[in-house]
């Protein structure tokens, strides 16, 4: 029988600090949910009663615990942080992408700043909240950002794009660390 | 000359800083062009066309003259305006446009020449001999041309962009911006405050007068904290605005480390904004025009209102007798602040008649200057007054023909000003952008007090606009003085007088335009250069239409303007494509086997954005067709490894999933068993193929289609489409699983022994039959493994987790090597699937039919599919349409090159006699001959026929014989046994 080792989606590449914001890789169950048809009552019920979680409206991110329900797009929600009650096969299909994401959590107190310099999202703390979660660019990329705290968001993009995500946020860290420290 | 007393500089920050070669001195506050004034450097730079020797003119952004080049460690920056460059120290900038010497430049004998030079000099002289064209006149020009140089070496300066939103973007910081941030912030919206200064102020900065009993730049400053410590208020200093866009959008260039001596690792250059607000209020002030007069270009010679910038806002006067000239109130200011400030005023020249002095200095009324002299720097000017010429010494003269409002950005999505002749200028369009309102200067609004009152007006309006409740409060007095002008553009008579001075257009050129009948402004535009480069005629244009407006009998307003676009100051290229150089340029998906592969040295290929192996060379391989002929070989006789990861993996779940594909593909899947995999083609609306692939039954309604890399995309969009337009009623749902499967093809007669060597239940022809899938384990990962070949050999694809790609890699290597194999690259995947006839997206470009790639018979005639109708029009089929063929040389081993055309063996290889082209072709060690793909006209028809292949860019021609897409196995018996 063969042992197959995991690698983490950015290798070595993280965590990585540069002036006060933080990036680390989260490895994590990664469910994308999508109800079948006049079914969402039933998934939502599943939702609530085997795994405690609400269902997430657009650009809404519900948590309970280490477990997430966040919009994903028009058509799916994701699971993240548990495996999904197997009573959702019934009423909806479930895919496992877990593996297909890299997730990684950045935080600190410039955290909006630097992610102000890789996608066109309004940052603003009144217009990007906790529990929200939306989809756009991050640089050249595709990607999905929840805020789970006033400094702390959470960048998911493409597996194979790993290295790429950590260049463009190390690069937008280094800007506005150096802001920081102009004279 | 430094002022002492005056100025808003640190005189106790010393700045040493290098121009033209010789050192000099500033201090903290300072911009090159001020230090320069203060070290009493009068001429700058050399005009473009007439390389006439020329001072600076302004104190702003709008400056013609004075642009350097700036030089920091290694890089260079041309066509900086020294006037809005702060100095730092150690700062190094060159003069531009001038050789051998700014003081004697070579080509300023094109000063002599000038009467052969004038506007449109270029479209008649240059018509003839014809044969000068290209070998004398473009060179000579081309040399000529052009303001600054770059430097040819990489650039390694760093750019950036980024994103803000704001409830109200106020775009300007004088003294309307500073109010309506100040009302707009108080009535709780978020603000984002942007001025082109190092410091908020505007104009108070530059002149003397009280705002709120106090002095005005001191009144400003203290704003300025007031709104920096609002945490609702943003204020981006050193940010220009530089156009209006969509939707509330604007670009706005920050100056962040190009001022600083030493800026900090990961510091950019510049950043460019894209802003996004709900409202905008423009409060971008006003520019300061010429009056027209003789040799009026000489160093010295400069804006009333820059001459006092130089002396309020740094502590300098442009020389030691200043004379002003002008025609309105605003032109006074200039004198009282230099007498005031103990310079010696020996004119005050105002074209109107019975104004009076404001101080002790003397008043020429109704009066004009007519001519000055000196070569590099201003020595007399000549004034005539009731008829009689007088001369009087100086070495500076402000020159102030009025004030034109900064409407640019009004007018950036086609608005187009609108003609005051009150103020003699042109004034912003109404609602020209939507959602901006316009206060202050850039309103026609000329006094202080009337600044401060609009600018809060516009910011109340626009609390209320966004729902918020504007807070009242009292404003502070200020300077609400009338400006009395009377319009007054062109001295005229004899000699020539300038209008655009970066661009060397004279009041002549203007006149010899319309004379011509270039009477539109556009036209007169670009018959004469006036308004190009980089000051887009901030200061020219409306004196350029004036004169236009005279010499074709039009009044102004008739005469229009021209377009204002953006940007409404130079940006860098890299500034605007920031972050996209090096890494920056694009994603890079590398595979989960990339770092395997690399440590393997296999060089890699770029398909798409994916990163994969073009071959893995081993010891003694000098070229990568000794590698490639061994991996094919290998993969022939024992087995192969290869990462096939990028192929598009979609999975399909839902009761109607099955009604779905249907649609999608053209054959059927109804029929398609449990556990079974079924090749699928796939068109387009049109008709035309769009893809192909494999799509897998996994369970009840449970399915896994791939795609080819390179539409992958296109596909999912294709479905996505599909159902939400087409078939909303249909119950599936589907998602791409291409990243979170690490697929690996095992390929060769060794296949099945290498995946039992892994697999923690053994596979046989029975529970694994040829397009067979299932479910497999390998210790602790569950994964796929599908029975599908790419290569024509007996051959599987298995999928695990991504997590455990790099692992499962180097097992199936380590395996492979064990039974004579290895892995294989994408060099030797392309001969493979040649060999077997087998399609890429070489073949299916998005031009062909299924018809044409002989795959007509599987547009399923019992159910309909996405295409179907537009495959079988007229045209798309039948003889006339150009047929996937093979091809081989007549003559072993000639070469047969893809994107080559075929001719018929007589035919002349012109475009009439076109019969195909060429899509893939490679070396064959399995065959030992060159094959190749082609399209050819009827060519299944035609096989066996000898055609003529020609190559127009090299010459090439080789003969070919036509033969079937099948070079290897045509029975398939590899595959399946």
């Amino acid at each position: 029988m063969v042992d197959l080792y995991a690698t983490a989606a950015a290798a070595t590449a993280l965590p990585l600090k540069i002036g006060t914001v933080y990036v680390e890789e989260v490895k994590t169950p990664l469910f994308l949910v999508a109800p079948f048809g006049k079914k969402l009552k039933q998934v939502a019920a599943v939702l609530g009663i085997q795994m405690g979680l609400e269902w997430p409206t657009a650009h809404v991110m519900k948590r309970t615990g280490v477990a997430y329900a966040l919009w994903f797009d028009h058509a799916h929600i994701a699971l993240m942080g548990v495996e999904p009650s197997a009573k959702l096969l019934q009423y909806a299909a479930v895919t496992d992408v877990s593996d297909g994401w890299c997730i990684v959590d950045i935080s600190g107190p410039e955290v909006r700043d630097v992610l102000a310099r890789v996608t066109p999202l309004d940052m603003r703390s009144k217009s990007f909240k906790t529990g929200m979660t939306q989809r756009s660019m991050l640089m050249h990329m595709q990607a999905s950002i929840s805020c789970l705290g006033k400094s702390h968001f959470r960048v998911m993009v493409f597996r194979s794009m790993a290295l790429t995500v950590v260049h463009d946020l190390a690069v937008a860290m280094e800007s506005v660390a150096a802001r920081t420290q102009k004279v | 000359m430094r002022v002492s007393g005056k100025g808003l500089i640190n005189r106790e920050t010393v700045l040493n800083f290098k121009f033209n070669g010789q050192l000099f001195q500033g201090f903290a506050g300072d911009t090159l062009a001020s230090a320069l004034l203060a070290n009493d450097q009068r001429l700058v730079a050399r005009s473009f066309k007439y390389h006439r020797p020329r001072g600076i003119m302004t104190a702003g952004s709008e400056e013609p003259n004075a642009l350097v080049t700036i030089y920091r460690s290694g890089s260079q920056e041309p066509n900086t305006r020294a006037t809005v460059q702060p100095l730092y120290e150690g700062l190094v900038a060159q003069p531009q446009n001038a050789w051998p010497s700014l003081k004697f430049d070579a080509l300023g004998v094109n000063d002599l020449l000038s009467p052969f030079l004038a506007a449109g000099f270029y479209y008649k002289t240059f018509m003839w001999p014809r044969a000068f064209w290209e070998r004398v006149y473009e060179p000579f020009i081309r040399h000529a041309a052009g303001l600054g140089a770059l430097a040819a070496a990489y650039d390694h300066d760093l750019y950036e962009k980024a994103y803000a939103h704001c409830d109200v973007l106020i775009i300007g910081a004088g003294p309307s911006g500073l109010m309506a941030a100040l009302a707009a912030a108080r009535a709780g919206l978020d603000v984002i405050l942007a001025d082109e200064n190092d410091r908020v102020g505007g104009r108070l900065l530059s002149e003397v007068e009280e705002v709120g009993s106090v002095a005005g730049h001191i009144w400003a400053e203290g704003i300025g904290a007031e709104l920096v410590g609002l945490a609702n208020v943003k204020v981006m200093t050193n940010s220009t605005v530089t156009g209006a866009y969509d939707q509330g959008t604007y670009g706005a260039l920050e100056r962040v480390g190009h001022h600083l001596h030493a800026a900090p690792k990961g510091l950019p250059l510049e950043t460019f904004w894209r802003i996004t607000a709900k409202r905008t209020i423009l409060c971008a002030g006003a520019l300061e025009r010429q009056i027209a007069f003789k040799d009026n270009d000489r160093p010295g010679i400069m804006t009333a209102s820059g001459m006092r910038s130089y002396l309020n806002r740094y502590g300098v006067s442009p020389g030691q007798k200043i004379a002003i000239f002008g025609n309105n109130s605003d032109a006074h200011r200039t004198a009282r602040d230099f007498s005031n400030a103990g310079v010696d005023v020996v004119a005050m020249i105002d074209s109107r008649s019975g104004v009076l002095a404001q101080g002790d200095y003397p008043v020429y009324a109704g009066t004009h200057v007519v001519g000055t002299s000196g070569r590099l720097g201003l020595r007399s000017i000549t004034i005539r007054q009731d008829g009689e010429l007088n001369t009087i010494k100086c070495d500076a003269l402000g020159v102030s023909g009025g004030w034109n409002p900064s409407v640019h950005l009004t007018c950036h999505m086609n608005g187009r000003p609108v003609w005051d002749a009150g103020l003699a200028s042109f004034l912003p369009q109404e609602d020209a952008i939507p959602g901006m309102s316009v206060a202050g200067a850039a309103a026609g609004t000329m006094s202080t007090a009337g600044a401060l009152a609009q600018g809060y007006e516009m910011a109340q309006s626009a609390a209320k606009d966004l729902g918020k409740r504007p807070r009242a409060f009292d404003l502070p007095s200020a300077e609400d003085a009338p400006y009395e002008i009377e319009p007054f553009w062109d001295v005229g008579g004899k000699g020539r007088a300038w209008l655009d001075f970066q661009n060397d257009v004279t009041t002549k050129d203007v006149k010899q335009a319309a004379q011509e009948n270039f009477r539109s402004v556009e036209h007169m535009k670009r018959y004469t250069t006036q308004g190009m480069a980089t000051d887009q005629g901030k200061n020219s244009n409306v004196t350029a239409l004036a004169v236009l407006a005279d010499a074709t009998g039009r009044g102004i307003p008739e005469t229009g303007t021209t377009t204002f676009r953006p940007p409404y100051v130079p940006v860098a290229m890299a500034a605007l494509g920031a972050g996209g150089h090096g890494k920056g340029f694009a994603p890079e998906r590398l595979l989960t086997s990339d770092a395997a592969t690399r440590a393997l040295n296999a060089p890699m290929i770029e398909t798409g954005l994916w990163y994969r192996p073009s071959y893995f060379p081993q010891a003694g391989e000098t070229h990568w067709r000794q590698s490639c002929d061994r991996e094919v070989t290998m993969v022939r006789n024992t087995v192969g490894v290869c990462d096939v990861s990028t192929l598009g993996k979609i999975d399909i779940q839902g009761p109607d999933a099955v009604t779905f594909l249907d649609l999608l593909y053209t054959n059927s899947f109804a029929s398609l068993k449990l556990r079974r995999v079924r090749y699928g083609l796939m068109l387009r609306e049109d008709g035309h193929v769009m893809d192909d692939g494999t799509c897998a039954r996994l369970g009840e309604s449970h399915y896994l289609m791939t795609t080819t890399t390179a539409a992958a995309g296109q596909v999912m969009r294709h479905m996505d489409f599909v159902h939400q337009a087409l078939r909303p009623d249909l119950d599936v749902s589907f998602t791409s699983v291409t990243e979170h499967w690490a697929q690996f093809a095992v390929a060769g007669p060794q296949a099945r022994t290498l995946l039992n060597g892994i697999l923690d239940s053994k596979i046989s022809d029975k529970n694994m039959p040829y397009m067979g899938c299932a479910a497999v384990q390998l210790g602790a990962v569950s994964g796929r493994l599908f029975r599908i070949s790419f290569s024509g050999e007996h051959a599987y694809e298995l999928a695990v987790p991504a997590s455990y790609g790099d692992s499962l890699f180097r097992l199936l290597c380590d395996h492979a090597y064990a039974l004579g194999g290895g892995p294989y690259g994408m060099e030797a995947l392309n001969v493979l699937r040649l060999e077997k006839g087998f399609i890429t997206h070489a073949e299916i470009h998005g031009r062909t039919t299924a018809f044409d790639i002989g795959m007509a018979r599987m547009i399923s005639d019992k159910k309909d599919c996405i295409g179907k109708t537009m495959a079988a029009r007229p045209g798309l089929i039948g003889v006339e349409r150009d047929q996937l063929v093979g091809l081989r040389p007549v003559v072993e081993l000639e070469k047969i090159i893809p994107g080559a055309h075929l001719f018929e063996l007589d035919a002349v290889p012109i475009r009439e006699n076109d019969q195909g082209y060429v899509t893939s072709m490679c070396y064959s060690p399995t065959v030992e001959s060159v094959i190749a793909q082609a399209f050819l006209r009827d060519g299944r028809n035609r096989i066996g026929e000898i055609v003529k292949m020609v190559e127009h860019l090299s010459g090439s021609t080789t003969l070919c014989l036509v033969c079937t897409t099948v070079f290897f196995d045509p029975e398939g018996g590899r595959l399946r046994g």
